[in-house]
């Protein structure tokens, strides 16, 4: 077993001393007893809280006790000598809202983290147990205090090295080096405790792992919610169990730190109030009890205001390394994405892409964890892949501004050309342009070629020129075809039966009149267009594709649907004259017409007389006539 | 504070191994061990400095660091070393320097002590101890090869208390 000590030796901790003592390899360490008891002397523990710390066998049994708090009512009654034995977190109870971590209740043996069976670590660390006590000393000022506790619970020789006074040092050092202010000599706690305390998460008095966000440092203890409320109470009814003249004994109030206005840890208060009767009223050995305690009060609150700080500090500083670890992972892949050719416009537009994509940008790039190779491998495919899409979307997005310019400056012309009309042709059929929709399919270019705006500017006019007479033709072509093929008369028929019969009673009535089918009450065309069913009259259709030939912002919504050859509504005809025969109203009366005056029409064959729009009613009739039941119309005074 | 003379000057270090080695002056100084016992022999040149804990390999290791870090500024005094343990980084350089086995890596940490290179012993203890950062004792015990001595109702204990161990 090497234990070479250099020339200059340097001192391992500040309570080490020079002690050159080795761990072996079963965790047992030579010369560390020996000195135990010499370092014990002087301790600011062993006065007056002295009794209650020192157990005279290993715990209770080396049982977590778990008592309700009615059983630890009775125990009030419990000699002084018992309680002492206890140690203080041993004390505290946990409620029936407590959740129990105990894996094993028979046994009482706390649920472990699993820990992975493999190898590989096996004995890698073993010849650090050989190393001289000043080298030991100074991996473990390198450890975090939560290592340096977990260390210390690996074994029973290591725990007692570990955990014991002349390390004092190397847990000041631990916890120095996580910016804990300097326990000070009053607290009645010692730096494994106070690491403990700080650093683990789990209830010092259930043991569940829950995350406590407040904190009560100066109970010194670490309790969830549910145990907090069970481990203190109001100090009055806990003096109170001790009767009415300890219960108005204002001293004992000042004894120990409290919770709030006046909640106490009642295990702690408790002990404070035996100790305190211990000693005859008015004699010295009570003066010096309460100078004590106080001192030890004002310590620990003095301390929890510093802790505090600590914890504050801690959060923003922890906040503030998140984001600047996140800030340059963020800027580590856009680097990357740079060197592999993409623009800052197609990174910013890939953020715009979608909630969804813009979502798992967020979760890629802004994480703490630093981008290495590895996980650059692992991302890269993700996000290359969206980069790829965003590419290929703002190109085309750039080429629709670029005809969008150009439509738009062709429309202002058009209509200073034809009195203020603009032009039956829409942007969304300007796209189906087959020089325009292979420019916006090659994702090779990032610009329209330059012979694609000058060859529309030459066909648009054309193709405008004479079109709204075109379109006409072929709906009212296809409005006589469907009449015909649902059994309804020609509309010239129709229109000459007004001068035989109703049609004086349409003079008569001032009825408007039309000539042309694509105008009439019974015509209705079915359109598609922005993903949804249109039935609408021939005035509607033709707004709803050319009202607005080009979206305001090319970006954010949709171009107009390009026309589609329209159909005509067949039923809504048949049912339309039927409604207009009731009312005795001519075949040819405008749809216009019959939109104004349909609220003053009633069904004479449904009780409630409903009045509808004129769409409404066709419907209405359509009800009666799947229904075969005969309805009649009439006007509503 | 070294002169021009001193960078140019050579020193004989001679090992445990009895082999010689032969280093600049501004190598062999990140050494304090070192520095000191040639500012004892004073100028004289040709006496090479014994090193009688320190093999060949291990010299020739701690060597290739100080030859690494020849350059750098002196070390702080003790007194105001608190950062140096505030962070278990360790430099890209030095983490591929120290990717050693367990023998080598306890020996050069042995060796920094011996010859008090703090820099060099820092980057030991701080790899030793990313060991053993975030682990569980059963974790631990499988990485110093130790048995777990305590009953259930022991280690649920320990748990709870962490008093000195004079106290017990």
């Amino acid at each position: 077993m090497p234990s070479k000590s250099k020339s200059q030796t340097r001192e391992p901790s500040k309570s080490s001393g020079d002690n050159h003592g080795t761990v072996d390899s079963e965790g047992n360490s030579e010369e560390i007893h020996e000195e135990v008891s010499d370092d014990s002397k002087g301790s600011p523990y062993d006065e007056g809280e002295k009794g209650k710390r020192k157990r005279a066998s290993q715990s209770s049994e080396g049982r977590i006790p778990k008592r309700t708090r009615n059983e630890d009512d009775e125990a009030v009654s419990n000699s002084r000598d018992k309680q002492e034995r206890i140690g203080r977190l041993h004390k505290l109870v946990t409620g029936s809202n407590s959740r129990v971590v105990c894996g094993d209740s028979q046994s009482g043996r706390p649920e472990r983290k699993k820990v992975t069976s493999n190898n590989r670590d096996l004995g890698k660390l073993r010849r650090f147990l050989d190393a001289p006590l000043e080298i030991f000393c100074e991996i473990l000022e390198h450890l975090h205090p939560l290592d340096l506790l977990n260390l210390a619970r690996s074994s029973r020789t290591l725990h007692e090295f570990i955990i014991s006074r002349r390390m004092g040092g190397v847990w000041q050092s631990c916890l120095g080096a996580q910016g804990v202010p300097q326990l000070p000599h009053d607290v009645p706690i010692n730096e494994p405790q106070l690491a403990s305390m700080l650093f683990e998460n789990a209830c010092q008095a259930c043991g569940t792992v829950s995350t406590i966000k407040i904190y009560h440092d100066q109970l010194l203890v670490r309790l969830c919610k549910s145990c907090l409320s069970y481990n203190v109470e109001s100090g009055r009814k806990i003096a109170s169990a001790y009767g009415k003249e300890v219960e108005n004994d204002s001293g004992i109030y000042r004894l120990l730190p409290r919770l709030g206005r006046d909640k106490y840890l009642i295990s702690d208060f408790k002990d404070v109030i035996e100790s305190y009767l211990a000693t005859r009223p008015d004699s010295e050995e009570r003066l010096n009890f309460v100078k004590k305690r106080m001192i030890m009060n004002t310590a620990t609150v003095e301390y929890n205001t510093a802790l505090s700080h600590w914890r504050s500090n801690n959060y923003i500083s922890k906040h503030v390394e998140a984001n600047a670890a996140c800030k340059e992972r963020k800027e580590s892949i856009l680097a990357k994405l740079s060197e592999l050719g993409y623009t800052m416009d197609e990174i910013e537009f890939c953020g715009s892409i979608g909630p969804d994509v813009s979502t798992r940008l967020d979760a890629i790039m802004w994480q703490p964890r630093k981008l290495t190779d590895r996980i650059w491998k692992s991302v890269s495919k993700e996000l290359l892949g969206y980069m790829e899409d965003a590419r290929r979307k703002l190109r085309r997005q750039n080429k629709k501004d670029a005809l969008l310019s150009a439509f738009k400056s062709f429309c202002a012309t058009y209509k200073q050309g034809h009195q203020g009309s603009g032009p039956t042709y829409n942007f969304g059929e300007l796209l189906e342009f087959p020089s325009v929709k292979a420019a916006l399919n090659d994702q090779s270019t990032t610009n329209i070629p330059d012979t694609v705006i000058p060859e529309l500017e030459m066909k648009l006019p054309a193709l405008c020129e004479g079109r709204a007479e075109m379109l006409r033709a072929e709906c009212l072509a296809c409005v006589n075809e469907e009449r015909a093929n649902v059994g309804l008369l020609p509309f010239d028929a129709v229109c000459l039966q007004r001068d035989i019969g109703e049609g004086s009673l349409s003079k008569a009535l001032g009825v408007p009149t039309t000539d042309c089918a694509l105008f009439a009450a019974s015509t209705a065309f079915v359109a598609y267009a922005w993903y949804h069913r249109y039935d609408l009259d021939f005035s509607s259709l033709m707004k709803l594709f050319f009202d607005e030939p080009y979206p305001d912002n090319v970006r954010s919504s949709a171009q107009p649907a390009p026309w589609t050859p329209p159909r005509i509504q067949e039923d809504f005809a048949i049912d339309a004259e039927y409604i207009l025969k009731s009312l005795g109203l001519p075949l040819n009366v405008t749809h216009e017409h019959m939109k104004d005056i349909a609220r003053k029409i009633s069904c004479k064959t449904c009780s409630n007389h409903p009045t509808f729009l004129w769409g409404g009613f066709i419907r209405h009739q359509a009800g009666h006539r799947n229904s075969k039941t005969k309805a009649d119309y009439q006007f509503t005074d | 504070m070294s002169t021009t003379e001193d960078k140019t000057r050579k020193v004989k270090l001679v090992t445990s191994d009895n082999e010689e080695f032969e280093v600049d002056w501004e190598v062999a100084t990140r050494s304090v061990l070192i520095k000191h016992m040639l500012e004892d022999i004073g100028e004289s040149e040709e006496q090479a400095i014994p090193l009688p804990n320190v093999t060949a390999n291990v010299l020739k290791k701690v060597l290739e660091w100080c030859e690494h870090h020849r350059k750098d500024p002196e070390p702080a005094p003790e007194s105001s070393d608190d950062n140096r343990k505030r962070t278990l980084e360790i430099g890209d350089w030095d983490a591929k320097f120290i990717q050693v086995d367990q023998e080598m890596l306890f020996e050069i940490i042995l060796a920094a002590n011996y010859l008090d290179i703090k820099a060099l012993l820092d980057v030991g203890c701080k790899t030793v101890a990313n060991m053993i950062k975030g682990k569980q004792p059963e974790e631990i015990r499988k990485m110093f090869n130790i048995v777990n001595d305590f009953t259930p109702e022991e280690e649920a204990q320990i748990k709870k208390e962490n008093e000195w161990a004079e106290d017990r």
